[in-house]
C-alpha cells in the first residue's frame, strides 16, 4: 500500500510540527482553547479492539492482541491499520454502512414486497472497497454506471445503486405516480448522501430553510427523471452469473465455442457422405412435389353463440358429430368459402360464438403431412371424425401455433376446426405443410447441384449443419453445452438505463404527479457551484459535477461520515444536512482539511481511514473523566465510545465462537428467526416465498449478508436500530431497550454462538490433572473467554465473580443433569459431560451481554 | 430479588420512565418531557377494524337509500370521487339497501343494526363520529393515514408518538402493546413503527403463538434460578465497568437487563388469562386457551391495568367486497360483527366498572367506510360494498368526552358529510388534545424538519369534549 507517505507529505505541507499529527493539531487546539488536554492512550489491546471493529466490523483474534502488545517497534500500529486495511473484512463493512445510504433491501417494498435480486450489486460494491476505487470514480459508477463510454456489466450492475428505490407491485396501481416517487427517492438520497443537501423539502414549495426553490429542486429531480424504469416490475436489469459458476460460465462459454467452430468446420458440402445424403434429401423432395396433397375448399358455419368458451369447446354439437354439408344447424347452412385461403389470418364475424371450418384433403395415401393452425381463440381439430387437438387458450390468430402432424389415407381425408371465440375479436390461420423442409431450403433443393448460386450453397450449408446424420454428434455437443449453460444460474439484477429520448420534466404542482406546471431543464441549485455549460445534462454529468465542481463538498460530506464511522459522531452531527438546520461543525478546519487531504490523496478512501486512525485523537482512551465537562465528547478530549450495530455484534459473537463463515458475497442468507415474523407481511400468502433457515455455514455468514424484507425485517436487525431500508439513511439510533437484552440472551444465533464459544474454550484449553489444579484450569479457560470476546483477560475481581458464577451453575446443573443436555442441544453442541459444558455456556452467555462487550470503547 | 439488583434500582430511581426520560434528555435535544397540558386521558386502547366495516349497515339510517335500493346514485355527490374497484364517480353502479334492520337505542336515540345487539348497552356512554374522512382509497395507505398520518411507510405511528410524547408508566412492560386476531392485515410492522423515532418506541407485538414477546423464553433447560444467578453477575461486572469508565450508557443498559428479566415474568402472567373470573371471561365471551379478539379485549384491559401506555388491537377480515367467498358482506358482515361486538361493549363496561375509564379512551373504527353503492352482481345470497373514503363512521369512549354525543352528518345516502366532518388528522389532533399533547408542538427532528403526526394539518374537535 502506498498511501502512507501521501499523508504526511501532506502533514508536511500543512506544516506539523515536532510530529505533531495533523488531525491532533485541530483537535489540540480546541481542547486548550478550554483548558483541556488529551486523554491518556488506551491500552495496546483496547485499542487494536476498537480499530479491528471499527475498520473490519470483526474483533481481533487473541494471537492478533500478542503480536500489538509484543510489537515494541516503531510503526507498530500503522502495521496493525495495513493488516485490516487489506483484508476482505474490511470491504465487506465498508459496504454494510453504504447499504444505509443506498437504501438496500432484498425485497421491493410496499404492500406486496416482492424478491429481488440485487445482491450482485452489493458484491460489486464490496469489490470496490477492497480495490479501493477512487471515490470520485466510484461516484459516477454508482450514479451513472451505464452512461459510462463503454461500459462493462460491472460498470451497469454499479448503477444499480438507484435501482434500490422501492417498486410497487400492487395490483391496479399508476405506475407513473410510483415512479415518481422513486425519482424523488433518488434525488433524496443523491442530495443527502453526496452533498448532505435536505433538497426534499423542496418539491412541494420552495425549501423553507435553505436557499433552494422548488423550481430548482424539479430541474436536479431531471437529471434522474429520463430512466427506463417504471415504477413498476423490475426492468431493466442484466443477467450475470453468480460468483460461485464464474469459472464454469466462462468454460462452457469457450467450450461452446469451440464445438460450434467443429460443427462448422465438419459441414462442408464436398464431403462424400453430406453430399450423398444431400441429394437423397432432393431426390425425396422432388418426388413429393411431384403428386403434393389438394385440399379442397373451405366450407364455414358460424358464428353459433356461446356462453362459455371451456364449456363451448367440450360440447359435441350436431355440426361437428357428423359433417353434412347440406344440413342447417341452428338456422345456419354450411357456406362454400373459396376466399379463405392458406397462410394468412382470416377474420371470424362474432364474439362468444362458435365456427366450424370443413375441407378435404386427398393425396398419396400413407403421407405424413403437417396441418398449421392458428385461432382465436380455442381450437379443436377432428381429422376424418378423430380429435386430434383441442387447446383452450386465450390468443390472437397467427400462423403456426399449434402444428399437428397426420397420415393421409386413400380417397379424401376430411378435416374439421372448431373455432371458439371467448371474447374481441375472432378468427383462424391454416396451412398445410408436406415435408419439413423449409422455403429457402426447397428453392436451392430443387435446382440441380450445377445451378446454384452463392446463397443457395449457404443456404444448403446451413440446412445440412442443422439435419444431416452425419453431423449429429457434433450438434449434439452443441445443444449440451447451450443446455449446460442455461442450466447454470443467474442472477437478473436492477440496473439502471437510459431512454433514448428524454423526458420533458416538469414543476410538479404541491409536489402532485398529477399537477405538471412548467416544463424545466436539469440543473443544479445556484446556492452551488454552477453546473459546467459544455458538460451533457445527464446523469453521468451530474455524477462529475459532484465529484468535480462540486468536489470539495462531496469530500467534506464523505469525510464527515467516515469521521464518524470511526467516532460515532460526526464533526457536524447531522451528516446528511449540512444546510441551515444542519448542526454547525465543532472543528470546521479539521473537516476542511480532511476533506483536501481525500480529494489530493486520489479520493482514497484507505488514506482517509488511515490519516484519521494514526491520530492521537483516535488512540485516547474513551473512559469518562470524573469532572466531566464534555459529556457528548464535542471537543474529542477522550476516544470513542458508543454501541455497536447490529452487524457489529452478529459478527462479534459468530467469530469469538469460531463460527463465522468468512465467505465473501452471493445471495442473502437466512439464519434462523422466531416463526411468524413474515407472516406480517402480505405476500407470505404466496407459498413459494419463505424463510428457509439455513444450514451451517451459510447460516453463520456475516450480518451485511442476512435476508432483509422490507415490510418483515430480520428481528435483531430492526431491534438493534436498523433502519428501514425505505429511505437514504445517513446515521442509526442507537438505543438501548429490554427487547435487546432478550435478543442477546435468547435469539437462537446468540445461543448458539454461546454454545460453540464455550465448547471452544473447553477445547482450546485443555485439563491436564497431572500438571494443573483444576481451579488453574478455569480461570486459563475464563481467560481464555474473555480474549475471545473482548481482547483482553479478566481483572481479578471479574475472576472472582465468574469462577462463583461457574460453581454456581455446576452445581445447579448437576441436580439435573437432564436440563444441561437440553441447553447443550437447543445451543447445537455436544460434549460427554452436559453438565461442564452447559455451565460454561452460562459464562459464554453472560460474556456476550457484557455492557463492554457491546460498545466500542 | 437479590439485593443487588434492588439496589441498582434504588439508585437508578426505579422508573422506566425516568429511564426513557434521562435517555431523550442525552440523545433527543429539544425532545418533550411530559404532556403540554393537563391531560383528560393516560391511555389509549384502539380498536382497528382492519378491512374497513360498513357503516352504512352498522350506524346509518338513511330512508332515502331504503326506498331507492337498485336505483342509480346521486351523480352530484359523487362527483369527482375515485373508488378501488366501481368505475369513477360510481358510473353504472346501483344503490344497496342494508339488509338487516337497524333500530334506535339507547337514551339518546343511536340508530343501531340488529348485528350489534350488545353495543345497545354502551350507546350512551360513547361518542359517535359519523362523518370521519380519510385522503386514500386503498387499504394500506388508509391503515398508514390513519396509524402514521401519512400514506407512505416510514413515518412513526401513532402510539410510537405517544411513547415518544409521555414516556412509560409500568417497570416491568413496554409502553406500546399490538394484539392481533383475524385475518392479517396487508400493512405489516409499519403500523406500528416507530419510523425515524428510537427504535424503543415502537409497537411490541404480543404475538399469538410462540413466545408472546419475541425472544422472551430463556433457552430450555437454563433455568429461572441460573438466568437470576448470572444476571446478578452480569449486573455486578457491568457495574465494575461503569465505575471504571463512568459511561451514562452502562446504567442505562443495566436497567435494561432488569426489565428485560422482570418482563420474563410479567408477561406471560399478563397474557395468561386463566386466572381471570369465570364472569368476566363470559363478559368479554372470551376463553382463556384461545387468542380471539375478545380475549384481545380482556388482554388490553389487563395491559392497561399494568400501566401500557398503548394498545393497539388489530381485528382483520372487514373488506366485503363480495362475492361467495370470504368477502361476502350477507354473510361475513354478521360473523364480524359477533366477533367484536360483545367484547368491545365488554370492554367499556369492565373499565368504567374498575373505574379505569375516566382516563382510558376507547377508539373504535376502520381506515375508511364503505360505499352505499352495491359492488358487483345483485345476488340473494353474496354481495357486497366497494371503499368509501368520503364518510364513515368511529366512536370514541372515555374521559374528557361528551358520552352519547352523535357528532356528524352525511347526506341522504352516507356519502358526504354535511356537517361536524372529521378528518383523521384532526382525529389525531383530538386524540393528543385528551393526552394532555399539542400536537403541533409534539415534533421530531429527522431529515432536516420537524415532523409531526398531523403533518401540517389537524384542528382539535372542540364540539366533542367535555
Amino acid at each position: 500500500m502506498r498511501i502512507c507517505g501521501a499523508v504526511w507529505m501532506l502533514a508536511g505541507v500543512l506544516g506539523a510540527q515536532q510530529g505533531e499529527h495533523p488531525v491532533d493539531r485541530f483537535v489540540a487546539a480546541g481542547l486548550r482553547g478550554a483548558g483541556l488536554d488529551f486523554a491518556p492512550p488506551a491500552d495496546r489491546a483496547t485499542l487494536l479492539r476498537r480499530t479491528s471493529l471499527t475498520l473490519t466490523g470483526l474483533p481481533p483474534t487473541p494471537a492478533e492482541v500478542d503480536a500489538f502488545v509484543a510489537d515494541a517497534a516503531p510503526g507498530s500500529f500503522e502495521r496493525v491499520l495495513d493488516r485490516l486495511l487489506a483484508s476482505p473484512h474490511y470491504a465487506e463493512h465498508q459496504a454494510a454502512r453504504w447499504l444505509d445510504l443506498a437504501r438496500y433491501a432484498d425485497t421491493n417494498g410496499y404492500e406486496k414486497d416482492a424478491p429481488r435480486t440485487m445482491w450482485p450489486w452489493r458484491d460489486e460494491l464490496i469489490a470496490s472497497f477492497d480495490r479501493d476505487e477512487p471515490f470520485d470514480r466510484f461516484t459516477i459508477r454508482q450514479l451513472a454506471g451505464d452512461l459510462l463510454p463503454d461500459a462493462t456489466t460491472a460498470d451497469r450492475i454499479a448503477s444499480g445503486y438507484h435501482r434500490n428505490a422501492m417498486l410497487n407491485d400492487e395490483g391496479g396501481v399508476d405506475a407513473e405516480e410510483f415512479r415518481v416517487v422513486a425519482v424523488k427517492d433518488r434525488v433524496d438520497a443523491t442530495a443527502r448522501t453526496w452533498l448532505a443537501l435536505t433538497l426534499d423539502c423542496a418539491q412541494c414549495h420552495d425549501h423553507p430553510h435553505d436557499p433552494i426553490t422548488q423550481r430548482e429542486y424539479y430541474a436536479f429531480y431531471a437529471f434522474f427523471d429520463s430512466t427506463r424504469d417504471t415504477g413498476v416490475g423490475a426492468g431493466p436489469t442484466v443477467a450475470v452469473h453468480p460468483r460461485a459458476v464464474q469459472p464454469t460460465a466462462e468454460l462452457l462459454t469457450r467450450e461452446l465455442a469451440a464445438a460450434r467452430a467443429a460443427l462448422d468446420t465438419a459441414t462442408r458440402t464436398d464431403d462424400p457422405v453430406l453430399r450423398d445424403w444431400l441429394a437423397a434429401e432432393r431426390t425425396r423432395l422432388l418426388e413429393r412435389e411431384s403428386a403434393p396433397p389438394r385440399a379442397g375448399p373451405w366450407f364455414h358455419l358460424g358464428p353459433l353463440p356461446c356462453d362459455d368458451q371451456r364449456r363451448a369447446l367440450a360440447r359435441r354439437f350436431p355440426a361437428e358429430r357428423r359433417v353434412d354439408l347440406d344440413r342447417r344447424f341452428e338456422g345456419l347452412a354450411w357456406q362454400p368459402r373459396p376466399d379463405l385461403t392458406d397462410g394468412i389470418v382470416h377474420a371470424l364475424p362474432g364474439e362468444r360464438c362458435v365456427h366450424f371450418l370443413f375441407r378435404t384433403i386427398d393425396g398419396p395415401a400413407g403421407r405424413r403431412v403437417t396441418l398449421s393452425l392458428g385461432s382465436d381463440d380455442a381450437l379443436e381439430v377432428l381429422w376424418n371424425g378423430d380429435e386430434v387437438l383441442s387447446r383452450d387458450v386465450t390468443r390472437a390468430a397467427a400462423l403456426d401455433s399449434d402444428r399437428v402432424d397426420v397420415t393421409l389415407r386413400e380417397g379424401p381425408d376430411e378435416l374439421l376446426l372448431k373455432v371458439v371465440n371467448g371474447g374481441g375479436p375472432g378468427g383462424f390461420a391454416f396451412r398445410l405443410v408436406d415435408g419439413d423442409w423449409s422455403e429457402p431450403v426447397r428453392v436451392a433443393l430443387r435446382k440441380p447441384p450445377a445451378d446454384r448460386d452463392a446463397t443457395d450453397d449457404r443456404t444448403l450449408a446451413a440446412f445440412l449443419r442443422d439435419s444431416a446424420p452425419a453431423l449429429a454428434a457434433q450438434r449434439a455437443r452443441v445443444a449440451a453445452l447451450v443446455a449446460g449453460l442455461a442450466e447454470l444460474p443467474t442472477a437478473q439484477p436492477l440496473v439502471m438505463a437510459e431512454l433514448d429520448t428524454p423526458r420533458a420534466t416538469r414543476v410538479l404542482t404541491r409536489g402532485d404527479w398529477r399537477q405538471p406546471g412548467p416544463r424545466v431543464t436539469p440543473d443544479v441549485p445556484a446556492v452551488l457551484p454552477p453546473f459546467p455549460a459544455d458538460a451533457p445534462r445527464d446523469r453521468l454529468g451530474l455524477a462529475r459535477w459532484l465529484v468535480g465542481p462540486a468536489a470539495l463538498r462531496t469530500a467534506r460530506v464523505t469525510a464527515n461520515r467516515v469521521w464518524a464511522a470511526h467516532f460515532g459522531r460526526g464533526l457536524v452531527a447531522t451528516l446528511d444536512d449540512f444546510g441551515a438546520r444542519g448542526e454547525p461543525a465543532s472543528h470546521p478546519e479539521l473537516l476542511d482539511f480532511l476533506a483536501r487531504a481525500f480529494v489530493d490523496s486520489g479520493w482514497s478512501l484507505r488514506a482517509l481511514h488511515r490519516l484519521i486512525l494514526t491520530s492521537r485523537t483516535w488512540q485516547q482512551a474513551s473512559a469518562l473523566p470524573a469532572d466531566d465537562s464534555d459529556p457528548a465528547n464535542l471537543r474529542l478530549g477522550r476516544g470513542p465510545r458508543y454501541r455497536l450495530s447490529f452487524e457489529q455484534l452478529r459478527d462479534q459473537a459468530l467469530a469469538a465462537a469460531g463460527l463465522l463463515d468468512p465467505t465473501v458475497g452471493g445471495p442473502s442468507v437466512m439464519p434462523p428467526q422466531p416463526d411468524g415474523v413474515w407472516e406480517q407481511s402480505f405476500a407470505v400468502h404466496d407459498l413459494d416465498y419463505r424463510w428457509r433457515t439455513d444450514d451451517p455455514p451459510k447460516r453463520h455468514r456475516r450480518g451485511i449478508y442476512v435476508y432483509l424484507r422490507r415490510t418483515a425485517p430480520y428481528p435483531t436487525f430492526a431491534l438493534f436500530d436498523g433502519p428501514r431500508r425505505e429511505v437514504c439513511a445517513a446515521s442509526r439510533n442507537r438505543t438501548i431497550t429490554p427487547l435487546q437484552a432478550l435478543a442477546m440472551w435468547n435469539d437462537p444465533a446468540f445461543v448458539e454462538a454461546a454454545g460453540a464459544l464455550a465448547t471452544r474454550v473447553l477445547r482450546e484449553v485443555d485439563t491436564d490433572p497431572a500438571s494443573a489444579r483444576p481451579d488453574t484450569v478455569d480461570e486459563a479457560r475464563l481467560a481464555r473467554l474473555f480474549r475471545l470476546v473482548l481482547a483482553r483477560p479478566p481483572l481479578p475481581a471479574e475472576t472472582t465473580e465468574l469462577l462463583a458464577l461457574l460453581r454456581d451453575a455446576r452445581a445447579d446443573f448437576a441436580t439435573r443433569p437432564a436440563d444441561a443436555a437440553a441447553l447443550c442441544a437447543h445451543a447445537r453442541v455436544a460434549a460427554p459431560g452436559p453438565i461442564e459444558l452447559a455451565s460454561w455456556i452460562v459464562l459464554a452467555n453472560l460474556a456476550l451481554n457484557l455492557d463492554e462487550t457491546l460498545t466500542l470503547r | 430479588m437479590n439485593p443487588s439488583r434492588r439496589d441498582v434500582l434504588q439508585i437508578a430511581g426505579l422508573g422506566l420512565a425516568d429511564l426513557a426520560l434521562h435517555d431523550l434528555r442525552m440523545r433527543d435535544a429539544g425532545a418533550p418531557s411530559g404532556p403540554h397540558h393537563r391531560p383528560r386521558v393516560r391511555r389509549v386502547i384502539q380498536l382497528g377494524m382492519i378491512g374497513a366495516p360498513s357503516q352504512i349497515d352498522l350506524f346509518e339510517h338513511k330512508p332515502e337509500l331504503l326506498r331507492r335500493d337498485g336505483e342509480a346514485p346521486p351523480a352530484a355527490a359523487l362527483r369527482g370521487e375515485r373508488f378501488a374497484f366501481l368505475p369513477a364517480e360510481g358510473r353504472g353502479a346501483t344503490l344497496l339497501a342494508p339488509r338487516w334492520p337497524v333500530r334506535r337505542h339507547g337514551t339518546n336515540g343511536s340508530w343501531l343494526s340488529d348485528l350489534l345487539p350488545c353495543h345497545r348497552h354502551i350507546a350512551d356512554r360513547v361518542t359517535w363520529l359519523h362523518a370521519v374522512h380519510t385522503d386514500e382509497i386503498n387499504h394500506v395507505p388508509a391503515q398508514l393515514v390513519w396509524q402514521t398520518g401519512s400514506p407512505r411507510q416510514g413515518r412513526p405511528s401513532f402510539g410510537a408518538w405517544i411513547d415518544y410524547g409521555l414516556g412509560r408508566l409500568a417497570d416491568d412492560l413496554p409502553a406500546y402493546v399490538v394484539l392481533a386476531s383475524g385475518k392479517a392485515g396487508r400493512c405489516g410492522t409499519a403500523c406500528w413503527d416507530a419510523g425515524f423515532l428510537p427504535a424503543r418506541h415502537q409497537g411490541v407485538p404480543l404475538r399469538s403463538d410462540g413466545e408472546p414477546v419475541l425472544f422472551l423464553d430463556d433457552p430450555p433447560g437454563l433455568g429461572r434460578a441460573l438466568r437470576a444467578r448470572s444476571l446478578d453477575s452480569l449486573t455486578r461486572l457491568d457495574e465494575l465497568a461503569a465505575e471504571r469508565d463512568r459511561d451514562p450508557a452502562t446504567r442505562a443498559r443495566i436497567d435494561s437487563y432488569e426489565l428485560a428479566f422482570r418482563m420474563q415474568a410479567s408477561v406471560p402472567e399478563l397474557v395468561d388469562l386463566r386466572n381471570e373470573p369465570p364472569a368476566t371471561l363470559e363478559l368479554y365471551g372470551a376463553e382463556p386457551e384461545r387468542r380471539s379478539f375478545a380475549a384481545n379485549c380482556l388482554l388490553a384491559r389487563r395491559l392497561v391495568e399494568r400501566g401500557v401506555r398503548f394498545v393497539q388491537l388489530v381485528h382483520g377480515g372487514w373488506d366485503h367486497h363480495g362475492g361467495g367467498g370470504d368477502q361476502n358482506l350477507l354473510t361475513n358482515l354478521p360473523q364480524r360483527c359477533a366477533e367484536v361486538d360483545r367484547a368491545a361493549a365488554a370492554l367499556i363496561v369492565d373499565l368504567d366498572r374498575r373505574g379505569l375509564l375516566d382516563d382510558t379512551l376507547v377508539v373504535w373504527g376502520g381506515e375508511f367506510g364503505r360505499t352505499p353503492m352495491l359492488q358487483g352482481p345483485r345476488s340473494d345470497t353474496a354481495l357486497g360494498r366497494d371503499h368509501q373514503r368520503t364518510a364513515f363512521t368511529m366512536w370514541l369512549c372515555g374521559g374528557g368526552l361528551r358520552a352519547g354525543l352523535h357528532h356528524g352528518e352525511t347526506d341522504d345516502f352516507g356519502i358526504r358529510p354535511i356537517a361536524g366532518a372529521v378528518h383523521v388528522h384532526d382525529l389525531h389532533a383530538t386524540l393528543l388534545h385528551l393526552l394532555g399533547i399539542d400536537h403541533e408542538r409534539l415534533t421530531y427532528r429527522f431529515h432536516g424538519r420537524d415532523f409531526r403526526l398531523t403533518d401540517v394539518y389537524g384542528q382539535v374537535v372542540e364540539q366533542i369534549l367535555a
